[in-house]
């Protein structure tokens, strides 16, 4: 049995954080991570060799609905801050005192949080790209102009080199930023490990039981005694696990996402930067729309034209040509995260709402519109029968005929599945992360928000962690 | 020794690579099929079993059809999978569909991935 002060399950951007904060503030932390130390660069971004090493599942995980939404999780140390596009927004004073008032969320102006961002950005060394952006991402700027829509260039977390240009850039990911700060100030970060099951005792955890992978076949069972417990394991995990271990008021039936419609756009000129991703995205519609741009390797070109790939080989063959874009939504519908007996990966479940197959059809057609106007050649959504689009004219047809189950759908955001707040009716956890009627245990990671907010959330995800841990080192409850 | 539903996969994979993936070449064809297993394995356990079950199912029919033609191993259990997934194009059936369609996502990242010009090849010729 090994003692332990504080115990972090996930390393995460919830769990590196907050690593990071208890370790620097004096406290003995122990990390758990499922997966491996891998350092950045040493699989290419966004390649199927990085899905299989850094994804958990190698990526193949959906939660299963009509139609489908196929979702993507980091998996190992530093989680999904090492596999995203490190795009960040701090979290505005609208959605706080929204999600305060809605969600009786205590202590979560802006001014309770801003302190918090303004570290998080300084050592993520937020910003925008200081030279050129990526043509890709030209395209956005081009076609918002055009349609006269607002766009902004999204910052990022990351280092320029020489050229300051966009493939210039490293991205400040968990493993090179927090967990090496945790590290330093003492922490002890254990990778390989999967936690079974925690086990309470009245309205404390008193034991968390873990299996060590030595070799592939090979594993030992570990036990620690901690005195405080924080689940960081990510929106499907988190939940996952406190079902395994009866902890399931509120927790797995909030699941949230922003499901994603994508379409190829095809230009005369070269745009397709295959490592990386564009930086601008169209805000006139947000937060229930946003378009933006995604990796676009040629691989993940044929992904978004299956099962029509060999009807439109061109793109993929002249793929410098092409790159892919998403709108992106916010849903009415909620997901459910399900822990399963005798399986280690729950059963992810989402379904949308009517009205959120008109707000993707919609999307989708804002996003077609924006690439004609940028001046895109041929224009392919990704719907069950792909189709060559060569005028905006020809959405109006598409758009008619688009039914939601037609949609391929994917997301890389997910969230609250353990919603905060203070209305036990709702929430699974209180203002600052601490598990109902439980003393000793806190969920720090997205999980913990109380619904999507509508742009890509890691920099809300962290600056509530680093309040959660402020409110944990001060005594609150 | 795989287990049944990982043959029943493989079989799958292997006939429906060869019917939709025509203008890729049998190693290109092989290795496309390999990957997909792979990917398979690892994929989160709800998928596995739920694709494992239907290709199991699908495996039964192609074993029938194999035995009726006097021969369920080699080049006749392949000609019965061939069958099987050229009717399933034919005519999709609820609850199936999901596996075609996880074995045709991945199959088309892959070889797109590694052959990006391969189906214009094929119709330039």
């Amino acid at each position: 049995m090994i003692d332990v002060e504080v115990l972090v399950i996930g390393s995460g951007p919830g769990g590196a954080l907050t690593a990071a904060r208890l370790a620097e503030a004096g406290r003995q932390v122990f990390v758990l991570e499922e997966g491996d130390w891998i350092e950045v660069g040493e699989h290419e971004p966004f390649s199927l060799d990085q899905m299989e090493a850094q994804y958990r599942n190698a990526g193949q995980t959906v939660a299963l609905g009509r139609p489908p939404i196929i979702y993507t999780e980091g998996r190992g140390a530093g989680g999904g801050s090492e596999v995203n596009s490190g795009l960040y927004h701090r979290p505005g004073p609208e959605l706080l005192d929204d999600w305060a008032r809605r969600f009786a969320i205590r202590d979560l102006s802006e001014r309770d949080i801003v302190e918090h961002s303004r570290e998080i950005e300084k050592t993520l060394s937020v910003g925008t790209v200081p030279g050129a952006v990526t043509p890709a991402s030209s395209v956005i700027e081009r076609g918002g102009a055009a349609l006269g829509w607002a766009t902004r260039e999204v910052p990022r977390w990351m280092v320029y080199g020489e050229t300051s240009d966009a493939g210039d850039g490293e991205r400040q990911t968990m493993t090179r930023t927090y967990l090496p700060r945790a590290r330093e100030a003492g922490a002890t970060i254990m990778t390989g490990v999967h936690v079974d099951r925690l086990v309470k005792r009245g309205r404390r955890i008193v034991e968390v039981r873990a299996t060590k992978r030595l070799a592939p076949g090979i594993s030992e069972p570990l036990r620690f005694r901690p005195e405080h417990v924080f689940v960081c394991a990510g929106a499907i995990q988190t939940p996952a696990l406190l079902q395994r271990s009866g902890l399931r008021t509120n927790v797995g039936r909030t699941l949230a996402v922003h499901p994603m419609v994508k379409a190829v756009a095809r230009f005369d000129d070269a745009i397709n930067v295959p490592d990386d991703v564009p930086v601008h995205q169209v805000k006139e519609f947000a937060p229930n729309i946003s378009i933006g741009g995604s990796a676009s390797g040629p691989g993940l070109l044929g992904l978004a034209l299956a099962p029509e790939w060999a009807r439109f080989a061109e793109v993929t063959a002249d793929w410098e040509h092409s790159s892919l874009y998403y709108a992106a939504t916010r849903t009415q519908g909620h997901g459910r995260v399900q822990a399963l007996p005798f399986l280690d990966d729950p059963l992810v479940t989402y379904r949308l709402t009517r009205g959120d197959g008109k707000m993707l059809v919609h999307a989708l057609e804002r996003m077609v519109h924006l690439l004609f106007a940028a001046g895109a050649r041929r224009v392919y959504p990704s719907v069950a029968e792909a189709v060559e689009l060569r005028t905006a004219a020809d959405l109006t047809e598409l758009g008619q005929r688009l039914k939601l189950r037609d949609l391929n759908l994917m997301t890389v955001h997910l969230c609250s599945s353990v919603p905060m707040g203070e209305d036990r009716a709702r929430a699974g956890v209180d203002s600052f992360g601490r598990i109902h009627g439980f003393d000793n245990v806190r969920v720090n990671d997205a999980s913990l928000l109380p619904e999507a907010p509508g742009l890509n959330p890691q920099g809300t995800i962290m600056a509530i962690a680093s309040r959660n841990c402020a409110a944990f080192l001060a005594g609150a409850r | 020794m795989r287990a049944l539903p990982e043959r029943a996969v493989a079989g799958f994979t292997d006939a429906l690579i060869a019917e939709r993936f025509p203008f890729l070449d049998a190693d290109q064809q092989a290795s496309t099929s390999t990957f997909v297993l792979s990917r398979w394995r690892v994929a989160s356990q709800p998928v596995r079993l739920g694709t494992g079950a239907v290709a199991t199912v699908l495996g039964a029919a192609a074993w029938s059809l194999a035995a009726m033609a006097g021969s369920t191993q080699g080049s006749g259990r392949d000609a019965a999978w061939g069958k099987v997934v050229h009717g399933l194009s034919r005519r999709p059936l609820p609850g199936i569909s999901e596996l075609s369609q996880f074995v045709v996502s991945l199959a088309t990242a892959y070889a797109a991935d590694r052959w990006p010009d391969a189906a214009l090849a094929s119709q330039a010729s």
